[in-house]
């Protein structure tokens, strides 16, 4: 539990409404004050909820939503639900037309929902259902099977009103410390952006040493992946993350320089497609690099109806598959990958242009390869 | 758009550069050439806005992310100079606002010295700088777009066949040839799937105006 906006502003709301909840506990005390029985014991109990509900008020400004929240003022305060709740049955001898432990004992519940979450408010709640039904007893109701049903669906109203609370509130907070994190996340992103990114392409750019070059090209990539997380930062997800692997692998082993493009909007696919694409996206790309004599290729993924189709293009010289037999070996493996997870795959010679290849994949593996 | 070759071809290109690092300006300036001209510098967008009205030049190169933005540059003079955007992440989410704003492209900071002075130098003849990330976020633009309700202009099949050929990885003289038509014809579609990109931007705006009530 933290000082945040959002448990300040809960608790703001709840103190409000136990302001409101005492002057109605008076008002009530007002009007039914022919009825009451015991005076001395109903001025005590209210003594009660009115020093509960002032040090509310003040320790709220002065201290801070964290200091209400604790075992300790919680405690006190189910301990005063709880009198006022049984204090009912004791204050009025007969029946009567207002209860005094309805709305401000609720209040206590919905403020040990907030401190302890759904099961402390659902516990609260059945503290002070219990207390109420207690208190019916003292005051010696004839327990009709209507008025046991009465108290328990009181009881029940005020277990769920604490569970439902708690519930609601930690989702609440939960989801406040998760934008937090993301802000400041983005935060420590821009800064990097701007400073540490920035420099690291000056490097590259402006250095004639290319170990130096592609050792900051290195750092620059881990520094992306571990502000954005591998697949976040330049989409795709698991399937860009693993083109990118691959694709790393590949220029660092061949020297080439490897461009992936993956669509922001490729599907989810399943963990055996995506290994089957990378694998033959990595077959591709080393084929271009030994065969083909290709500097720069370019990798490209983008949704179809069903599924997926990945490209991979070089600017090598690409091949004549009449007088070439090494096509249809160098492509045997990535038909076998690409067909055992039911996709195909097209080989486009483009002899003098650069070869490509093209792979068609649905989003889940499919035993009948067409 | 189609000013600029006849200006430029008098002489160098003049361009004006935007960008709040001064090591990335004095190392660009230093890696254009004698083709170039810088004639201003700038360190925001709000200055860029400024030294383009004042030297009307003919190119106009801007970092993404200094003060103001190069989205609000292309926002502003995109109509009239031809602006390319420089990056050093394409996975930018204002990357495509940048050019759908009305940029002409962009370029990524790592791109090599002789790469990026051909392309700035297309991209002051008014030819569209197209990379294959360009295209695909176009695409997926596009998609998103189909998939939303009220009226959008839909790429016709050739663009779309373009536009994928580019992000694939070709460039506009292998597509010309796969597709039997001219480099130019090529360059035209993609002038024309950038100028339904701007126009459908514009319109998910109005209607975005109109939805919420704004006037």
């Amino acid at each position: 539990m933290h000082d945040s906006p959002l448990v300040q502003s809960l608790v703001s709301g709840l103190t409000a409404f136990r302001v409101a909840c005492l002057v109605w506990l008076i008002a009530i005390l007002g009007a039914t004050r022919n009825e009451v029985d015991r005076p001395w014991v109903a001025f005590a109990l209210v003594s009660a909820a009115t020093i509960v509900t002032a040090v509310w008020v003040f320790r709220l400004r002065s201290a801070g939503p964290t200091a209400l929240l604790g075992r300790k003022p919680l405690a006190i305060d189910v301990t005063v639900a709880a009198s006022l709740a049984v204090g009912d049955g004791i204050v009025f001898d007969g029946p009567h037309s207002l209860s005094l432990g309805s709305s401000w004992p609720l209040t206590s519940v919905l403020s040990v929902a907030i401190g302890w979450g759904a099961r402390g408010g659902a516990a609260a709640g059945v503290v002070v259902g219990v207390a109420n039904a207690l208190g019916d007893l003292i005051e010696g109701s004839v327990w009709t099977f209507g008025e046991i049903l009465s108290r328990a669906s009181t009881l029940f109203l005020y277990t769920m009103a604490g569970a439902m609370a708690g519930y609601a509130s930690r989702r609440l907070i939960a989801a406040e410390a998760e934008i937090a994190m993301t802000r400041a996340r983005d935060e420590v992103a821009r800064t990097l952006h701007d400073g540490v990114l920035q420099t690291l392409a000056v490097v590259q750019r402006r250095s004639d040493d290319t170990q130096l070059a592609a050792l900051a090209k290195d750092q620059e990539r881990e520094l992306r992946e571990y502000l954005f997380g591998a697949g976040v930062a330049e989409g795709g997800g698991d399937l860009g993350a693993a083109l990118r692997h691959v694709a790393t692998r590949a220029e660092k082993r061949d020297g080439t320089s490897i461009r992936v493009v993956v669509a922001p909007d490729v599907p989810t696919l399943d963990r055996a497609v995506v290994e089957a694409v990378a694998g033959a996206v990595g077959e591709a790309c080393t084929n271009a690099a030994k065969h083909g004599e290709a500097r720069t290729v370019t990798v490209y993924a983008e949704p179809t109806d069903d599924g997926l189709t990945c490209s991979v293009k070089d600017d090598g010289r690409g091949f004549d598959p009449g007088t070439t037999t090494e096509g249809v070996g160098l492509t045997r493996s990535i038909r076998g990958r690409v067909a055992d997870v039911g996709g195909r795959v097209v080989v486009d010679p483009n002899p003098g242009r650069g070869t490509e290849v093209r792979l068609t994949v649905p989003s889940s593996p499919r035993s009948l390869s067409p | 758009m189609t000013e600029s070759p006849e200006s430029s071809s008098l002489g160098p290109v003049r361009v004006v550069l935007a960008d709040d690092h001064t090591i990335w300006r004095s190392g660009l300036k230093s890696e254009l050439g004698s083709n170039f001209h810088v004639v201003a510098e700038a360190a925001d967008a709000d200055e860029a806005i400024e030294a383009i009205e004042a030297h009307e030049p003919d190119l106009v190169v801007c970092d993404l992310h200094m003060p103001g933005g190069g989205v609000k540059v292309a926002k502003t003079c995109g109509a009239t100079t031809p602006i390319v955007i420089l990056t050093v992440s394409e996975a930018e989410r204002d990357l495509l606002d940048a050019v759908a704003a009305g940029a002409q492209g962009y370029l990524v900071k790592t791109t090599p010295p002789d790469e990026l002075r051909n392309e700035l130098w297309k991209a002051a003849k008014g030819e569209p700088v197209f990379s294959p990330q360009l295209a695909s976020l176009v695409l997926g633009e596009f998609r998103r777009l189909a998939k939303a309700s009220g009226p959008v202009e839909v790429l016709s099949d050739r663009e779309r066949e373009v536009l994928q050929y580019v992000a694939r990885g070709h460039t506009y003289k292998e597509i010309g040839e796969e597709l039997f038509i001219s480099p130019k014809t090529v360059e035209n579609h993609v002038r024309n799937i950038l100028s339904k990109l701007h126009l459908n931007r514009r319109q998910e705006l109005v209607r975005f105006a109109v939805d919420h009530g704004i006037e």
